[in-house]
């Protein structure tokens, strides 16, 4: 069947209303609560949300903000002696990399046994001048720090505010 | 789309009624035109797509010293590990399909050079498409580093690249005026407006209304947002530690207080209250407030300038055009007198007025249309602008004059401003052109 000059443009109108209401309808089925009516649509939508990286959810520091990490790690030379290093500190805040690296040490902190053997095999490399022999993965968890510590001079870092827990000890692999 | 599909009320005066007048003579379908296709342009979305692809290439460009590192198979996630989380046959990246180094690089060579040219404008239609699957490629390809910006952004992305964007403020737009100016310098092709153009609009809208509505929504099940800490709590994170805000807030505790509240506030009135044409102004002001604050306070710039990019959706078409009618009111009137039996000056002055959008430069061909203002001979020896206080400007400094007060062409400025060097430069340059036209 042929479609007329006619016709064309009422079918362009159609078409373009299918789009707007299917992606309408994606953006809000993305982020919406899981409902015996959601999942069931939601298997429709799946791969136009997975193949665009439409699937979010977008709580920003919600619901709950969470507590305050940052990860360490301690490098055990050849001749016995640790070095602590906080990788965080070297980073500059207005270098939009620093958030990936940021992402990156909560990956390591929240999935050890995925990323652990790469990033002490990274962190080996980067501290050959000092003949690593392992490196222990640490996380200083921050515990809560009210107005009133801040008004005594105190800092949400300061040892009685942090709980430090090695995650994970990884020996070098051979150079 | 272009505007022809436009199903205007207009439209069905017509006496001869087509199918589609027909259809748009029901109420609802009226409704659903208001709603979705109006016939607009693309404006809001070009400032998106400036704001954007400029972010995406600082972003992107500042991590090429460890595109190995974050992307490549010998970095943080090694492909074989990545291989074991993939379960999901559409999440795609054209990293997956690398073997050498080389592919690396050229990849990432050429999504930074079409998110360069994504913010000029320079063969839009398809740099997007680069650009949408460069960045989804990027966090597909390393999962452990997304965050929620990269989120937001393959949604903007992808509105972007349904819309027919390109078609203002970029090099294409140039293009099209500069191809009917060297026929003819007086034509004046029209503005493009398309009922699309209206639909991917709204499409981006609705996109940051339900962003804001969920983001809002979630905070109401946090505690930390009900008692009125949340904000106090973010400050203590070592990620957002500001010595200063965290001196602040601790001696005026109810700062705290009003910030969280605040962004509870902003995010769940705001999907409301942006829709109404009285509320508009104060919410988008208040959503740009909250994401500078954001940028400023917690050191989130990328997040907050993408999230405001995103908002410039919902600015009027009405206040786009009053704010280009102010700037040409304040620059004032200028005119370019140039001869018209000198093909070189005529070329040129097509490539000049391509970039003048807001159409503040009138011209005039001294040769058929002599100036009152400057004789014939000094016209000889080289173009003059004529501003509406009498002042007759010539050559170089003309374009001096001009470059700063258009700002299509303001991508010129570092050239023509460098102190005394420009000058120093110009000034021959340009005697030497105006000298040699005729053979050029």
């Amino acid at each position: 069947m042929t479609t007329t000059k006619r016709q064309r443009p009422f079918l362009a109108y159609a078409a373009m209303s299918l789009l707007v209401v299917w992606h309408t309808l994606a953006m809000i089925i993305a982020v919406s609560p899981d409902s015996v009516l959601t999942q069931a649509v939601r298997r429709l939508f799946d791969p136009y949300l997975t193949l665009f990286n439409l699937d979010n959810y977008w709580g920003f520091f919600a619901p709950h903000v969470g507590m305050g990490y940052q990860f360490r790690y301690v490098v055990e030379d050849a001749g016995g002696q640790q070095h602590v290093f906080i990788p965080t500190d070297k980073l500059s805040r207005f270098n939009p990399n620093s958030i990936w690296l940021r992402d990156r040490y909560r990956n390591v902190i929240d999935s050890a046994d995925m990323y652990g053997d790469v990033t002490v095999a990274e962190l080996c490399r980067e501290h050959t001048a000092l003949r690593p022999v392992a490196i222990t993965l640490l996380e200083a968890e921050e515990k809560e720090f009210g107005p009133m510590d801040r008004r005594l001079g105190k800092d949400p870092l300061d040892p009685e505010f942090i709980t430090v827990h090695a995650f994970r000890t990884i020996r070098c692999p051979a150079q | 789309m272009p505007s022809s599909v436009a199903l205007s009320p207009a439209a069905t005066a017509s006496p001869r009624s087509t199918p589609e007048q027909g259809v748009a003579s029901f109420p609802l379908v009226r409704g659903w035109q208001r709603l979705w296709f109006q016939d607009k342009s693309t404006s809001p979305l070009e400032i998106a797509r400036i704001g954007l692809g400029a972010a995406m290439l600082l972003h992107y460009g500042l991590a090429s010293p460890n595109l190995f590192t974050f992307w490549g198979d010998s970095g943080w996630l090694p492909r074989a590990m990545l291989v074991q989380q993939l379960t999901d046959p559409w999440v795609q990246s054209v990293f997956f399909y690398f073997t050498a180094s080389w592919q690396w690089v050229a990849f990432h060579a050429l999504f930074l050079f079409c998110c360069a040219a994504l913010t000029a404008g320079w063969r839009t239609s398809w740099v997007k498409w680069v650009v949408l699957i460069g960045h989804i490629s990027y966090d597909n390809r390393n999962p452990s580093m997304t965050y929620g910006v990269h989120a937001i952004l393959a949604c903007l992305l992808l509105i972007m690249c349904f819309a027919p964007i390109g078609r203002a403020l970029s090099l294409d737009r140039v293009r099209e005026v500069w191809t009917a100016k060297r026929k003819n310098l007086d034509a004046d092709p029209l503005a493009f407006t398309s009922p699309w153009a209206f639909a991917c609009t709204r499409l981006m809208q609705i996109q940051m209304a339900v962003l804001f509505f969920f983001s809002g929504a979630q905070k109401l099940r946090g505690d930390e947002w009900w008692t009125g800490d949340a904000v106090w709590k973010i400050f203590t994170f070592e990620e957002y530690y500001n010595s200063f805000i965290l001196d602040l807030l601790a001696s005026q505790y109810w700062l705290a207080n009003v910030a969280t509240y605040g962004t509870v506030l902003i995010e769940l009135a705001y999907p409301f209250l942006i829709w109404q044409r009285r509320t508009r102004p104060y919410m988008l002001v208040a959503a740009i407030f909250l994401h500078l604050h954001f940028a400023l306070l917690l050191n989130l710039y990328f997040f907050s300038f993408v999230m405001i990019m995103g908002h410039m959706s919902f600015l009027r078409w009405s206040w786009l055009a009053r704010l280009g009618a102010w700037w040409k009111y304040m620059m004032g009137g200028m005119e370019m007198i140039y001869d018209g039996t000198c093909g070189f000056c005529k070329r040129s002055m097509a490539w000049f007025l391509a970039f003048d959008g807001l159409r503040q430069i009138q011209i005039r061909d001294f040769r058929t249309d002599p100036s009152p203002v400057v004789s014939d001979e000094k016209m000889l020896k080289a173009l003059y602008l004529v501003l509406p206080d009498g002042r007759a400007l010539p050559g170089f400094e003309a374009y001096r004059y001009v470059v700063l007060r258009v700002p299509g062409l303001w991508w010129q400025v570092p050239f023509f401003y460098v102190p005394v060097f420009s000058r120093l430069i110009g000034h021959p340059l340009y005697n030497w052109i105006a000298a040699n036209r005729s053979w050029l």
